[in-house]
């Protein structure tokens, strides 16, 4: 290999590794720390429990375009695999049965709403 | 006379690598820095209510007030506010109702105005019955 074409091929490998590095400090060891946060990057019990005031509210409404409003700004994933999920969460943290149902409520109005019967 | 030279080349020409390949390290960390903290930086799904933005904040607050106005569990939303780690709670949501009532959000601003204002009761009765100890 000539000199010129291997201070190349050592320029680019250490900048790759320098790209490596980079890398794994910004993702892994120091990965950048959001302070304005978001509704939909809340933690499952606390979005879980934003969902529970909403099957509350639903239920005292009986509003499903009002309810919609509240749970849009929850997930980034469709509603209805997002009630499922939570439901499963609540389900698997053993909360009240008339919470689970409020839920389960919901969801089955979501459902209902977003995939109309054929 | 040439080995002097030659000498001189070997050893500027080894310095010279050094640095070059410094460089193109230091270029690499750059880069990658840049792109996990501005291109794609890392977004976890666990974010805390105390960190949400203050638009959000006020979402989950109102959505605390509406359900208390629904339900009247007082415990409960007690608990909820909490999370949001408020310096003074009673004070947000009566900062958070006068707006609403400003921007014409009459149902909502009652809706914190009465969890607030029944937060307040609760402590004032907590307050006496700690300043009151029983004979």
């Amino acid at each position: 290999m000539s000199r010129p074409l291997r201070r190349v091929v050592f320029f680019f490998l250490c900048m790759l590794a320098g790209l490596a590095i980079g890398l794994t400090y910004g993702w892994v060891i120091n990965p950048i720390q959001f302070t304005d946060s978001s509704l939909h990057t809340l933690r499952i019990d606390y979005r879980t429990d934003l969902i529970l005031m909403a099957a509350e509210l639903y239920q005292e409404e009986g509003n499903i375009d009002q309810a919609l409003t509240r749970l849009e700004p929850l997930g980034e994933a469709p509603l209805p695999e997002m009630l499922e999920q939570t439901i499963a969460f609540a389900e698997e943290h053993q909360y009240e049965s008339v919470d689970l149902q409020l839920m389960e409520n919901l969801a089955s109005a979501v459902e209902t709403t977003l995939i109309p019967p054929e | 006379m040439t080995n002097q030279s030659d000498t001189r080349e070997i050893h500027t020409g080894s310095k010279r690598g050094s640095w070059y390949l410094l460089v193109a390290l230091v270029l690499g960390v750059v880069l990658g820095l840049i792109y996990t903290w501005v291109v794609d930086p890392v977004v976890y799904e666990t974010a805390l209510p105390s960190t949400l933005n203050e638009e959000d904040k006020d979402s989950y607050r109102l959505m605390i007030a509406q359900v208390y106005a629904a339900t009247g569990n007082l415990e409960r939303a007690e608990l909820r506010l909490e999370v949001l780690e408020d310096n003074n709670p009673i004070y947000a949501l009566g900062a958070q109702a006068q707006q609403f009532m400003a921007e014409g959000r009459v149902n909502d601003a009652q809706a914190l105005a009465l969890l607030a204002s029944d937060l307040q009761s609760s402590q004032s009765i907590q307050d006496n019955a700690l300043a009151r100890p029983d004979k």
